[in-house]
């Protein structure tokens, strides 16, 4: 008996101790985030007050009509908080209810909402996606021809992401205005009077900033930092003649000059760049940069938004300019956010009425006024509007119009399942991260074309 | 009628009388009470695991796409696509070289915890539970401080490595393709050394005190008494433990992709997570099922032979 008793009492003192500490890392967790929470409604309170502007009511009423929304979760607190605040008011106005949630695994959220067409009236897509999700997303070309009446007209670029088979299946709200980000005081200790224009004038301020001993260049290159490597190496790649696919979309063509020569390129530049830019993940370009480890660096505005919020002295120090030409001109990879309605919504006129509402310069503007580039609308009339990032700070002015002329993912060919598909095998990242790392030049080269003749195909 | 009521009731009581006696005899009985036992279980299994995996199966031979609801038949054709897939090839050699060289680590470094922990008098109880923290911590939350530690910037590693001189400047852990899976390969090892540990602690203490007496007053050493007396006695746990363990290693997913996302030059990339990407990000849900099912016989030959084994140990 005794000897059941100690057994007993081990048991339960182990049984105590394991959840314990299972507790104790919950409770951790949940410290951490309650934390973050607190600190990120006292940041955007204001801000959101001053955003949420009065707007105009929509017309119909959809009275006891709730739609859901997967929302992409932003970095910028502010930014979710302002959607959230629209959502509540569109409610309000309408007598339905709006309910958003932001996530930071959205995409996974969408596909399996699609797929199993449920939930979800209100989707946020991302760079192809329409082109995955076809015809189970609502024909929005109403909407889309309306805008383009309001506000100036669309960016090619929106078009080419988002009409699948002559339909408008998504609506395009905003890219991520990518930019060349530098340290001016670097560029000044270096004596680098002119911003370099050309892949070559890019390499040689790289060369006198890696020779003057100062903090060096670091562009990432790593499969887990997808979209800034994706930036730098398709736009390289195009640059310089190179395209992984020709315009047919389907017949591979990295095996090119063009190809080659962006690679010789690549080999270069790295001779002066941070040796760790194989290891960066997507943030870790912004965390070098604010450490002072590297001076330039592919990137939108997420590095000068949290230096201004975090540390002044280095934001006053932080310039930007556009993605320099190549030989084959200035051609930029542009990563897109796009709304769309599944098919399989039950409220599809809401959803409509809701998507379009949220498209209004009330409720856009305070997005790509908060996002600082990061939301940049896709209509021209933004370009010139007094209320936008690019016309109010200076050290912004170069984002201006980035997607004038940018590319998706597989470009010259159409945007496709292939080219998305390319996009996230990160083929074209890896082949230019495995020179950095030591490949030759045709066994990268024959590396890419292997995995691209696995995605695309004539037949 | 007040007579046909109370025949009515009469039947009513006898039948329910019936049943109360069918149904605590039906409980009396092993068999049948195991198998009630066994029903959520099964719900579960079946629901949760079962139905997903034949799910999975039939849409490897099939051209299905995420979202579209038409796809065909198109028998083995994913299965012999992937064998001219350089990434899938790569994936594979990846996945065994992970599994092979954690599993053997984990059950090294598993048993000398055993052996240690086996020995240790004092405070016994907390030092077990704290040797139990990486099993039990949360993953996510644990492999994102690995994150921080294998930072190519702030790695804390690299700072001691530097400070002791071993070392010069930054490392690139997860830059370098053979860092990057030895990085991954360390805390998969770190999160599963407990388990082995106290699995195979739970077969140390059963060996019997009499058979170490016995070897010492032989003149058995240290090491004669664990080859001769210990391990032939934890064996068969040393065997189902590492087979168990093999399994589930093989089936990785979030270590890798928190860590590196199958980087860099997809030297990382295991089954698992490779087939969430070709299945969810690029949508092709037949190639991404047949990824996740390419494994399925070897697995099930693994399964078979630890069954096997069980079944002869019994």
């Amino acid at each position: 008996m005794s000897y059941l008793r100690r057994n007993q009492k081990r048991s339960m003192t182990t049984l105590i101790l394991i959840l314990m500490a299972v507790v104790l890392s919950a409770c951790q967790a949940q410290t951490v985030e309650v934390t973050r929470v607190v600190t990120e409604v006292e940041t955007v309170t204001e801000e959101v007050e001053v955003m949420v502007t009065p707007t105009p009511a929509p017309e119909e009423s959809f009275a006891g009509v709730t739609i859901e929304g997967i929302m992409r979760n932003s970095f910028i607190p502010a930014m979710n908080a302002i959607q959230a605040n629209q959502a509540e008011v569109w409610g309000e106005e309408t007598q339905g209810f709006a309910d958003l949630t932001f996530s930071r695994e959205w995409r996974e959220q969408v596909a399996a909402s699609i797929d199993s067409g449920a939930g979800g009236d209100i989707s946020e897509l991302f760079a192809n996606q329409a082109f995955i999700y076809g015809d189970q997303l609502l024909d929005v070309s109403d909407i889309a021809e309306e805008l383009a009446d309001q506000y100036g007209g669309w960016y090619e670029l929106a078009a080419e992401a988002s009409v699948v088979d002559g339909v408008w299946r998504a609506i395009p709200r905003a890219y991520t205005a990518q930019a060349i980000n530098f340290r001016t005081d670097v560029f000044e200790e270096a004596g680098i009077e002119k911003l370099p224009e050309t892949y070559d004038e890019l390499l040689e301020a790289a060369r006198i900033i890696h020779e003057a001993g100062l903090p060096p260049a670091g562009f990432t290159m790593n499969q887990a930092g997808p979209n800034d490597s994706a930036n730098f190496a398709y736009s390289l790649l195009w640059s310089y003649g190179g395209s992984e696919v020709l315009e047919d979309g389907c017949t591979v063509a990295i095996n090119s000059d063009g190809t080659r020569a962006a690679l010789e390129y690549m080999i270069e530049l790295g001779q002066y760049m941070a040796p760790d830019v194989t290891a960066y993940d997507e943030g870790g370009n912004n965390r070098a940069f604010l450490a002072g480890e590297i001076s330039m660096t592919q990137n939108a505005t997420s590095i000068y938004w949290v230096a201004q919020q975090q540390a002044p002295d280095i934001a006053a120090n932080i310039g930007h300019f556009k993605y320099p030409s190549g030989p084959n001109g200035r051609q930029e990879f542009v990563q897109i956010n796009l709304l769309a309605i599944p098919a399989h919504t039950d409220n599809p006129e809401a959803a409509k009425n809701f998507l379009r509402w949220m498209m209004q310069e009330e409720q856009l503007s305070p997005l790509a006024q908060v996002g600082l580039t990061f939301y940049t609308p896709l209509l021209r009339s933004y370009d010139d509007a007094p209320t936008m990032p690019w016309n109010i700070d200076p050290v912004l002015e170069p984002l201006k119009g980035a997607a004038d002329g940018g590319h998706l993912a597989g470009w010259p060919g159409p945007a496709s399942r292939e080219s998305a598909a390319a996009y996230e095998n990160q083929t074209i990242v890896n082949m230019f991260a495995s020179v950095l790392t030591g490949t030759d030049i045709e066994t990268a080269v024959e590396n890419a074309e292997a995995e691209l003749n696995a995605v695309y195909s004539c037949n | 009628m007040s007579a046909i009521n109370n025949s009515t009731r009469l039947d009513d009581l006898s039948q329910r009388a019936k049943f109360q006696r069918w149904w605590q005899t039906g409980l009396e009985r092993e068999g049948l009470f195991g198998y009630l036992l066994l029903i959520p279980m099964l719900v579960v299994v079946l629901g949760l695991i079962g139905y997903p995996f034949v799910l999975s199966v039939y849409f490897s031979l099939t051209d299905k796409l995420l979202a579209q609801p038409d796809f065909q038949f198109v028998g083995l054709k994913n299965y012999a696509s992937l064998l001219e897939d350089p990434i899938f090839i790569r994936t594979l050699v990846n996945t065994f070289n992970y599994s092979v060289t954690a599993v053997i680590a984990k059950l090294f470094f598993g048993l000398i915890m055993a052996l240690v922990l086996n020995e240790v008098v004092r405070m016994r109880r907390i030092v077990r539970a704290a040797f139990l923290l990486p099993w039990v911590a949360p993953s996510s939350l644990s492999i994102l401080a690995w994150v921080w530690m294998f930072d190519s910037q702030f790695s804390i590693i690299t700072y001691f490595l530097n400070q002791l001189g071993f070392v010069e400047g930054k490392i690139a852990w997860l830059g370098q393709p053979a860092l990057a899976m030895a990085a991954v390969q360390t805390v998969n090892i770190w999160r599963g050394i407990p388990f082995f540990g106290m699995t195979i602690l739970a077969a140390l203490v059963t060996v019997p005190k009499e058979l170490y007496e016995a070897a010492i007053v032989d003149g058995a050493n240290a090491w004669n008494r664990f080859v001769s007396v210990t391990l032939p006695h934890i064996a068969p746990v040393l065997a189902v433990v590492t087979l168990f363990s093999f399994v589930v290693t093989l089936g990785d997913f979030q270590i890798v992709w928190i860590l590196t996302k199958g980087g860099p030059l997809n030297s990382t990339h295991l089954i698992a997570t490779l087939a969430f990407r070709t299945a969810i990000r690029s949508a092709d849900v037949g190639r991404g099922s047949a990824i996740a099912a390419f494994l399925f016989p070897f697995l099930m030959f693994i399964i078979y032979m630890q069954i096997r084994y069980l079944r002869r140990e019994d």
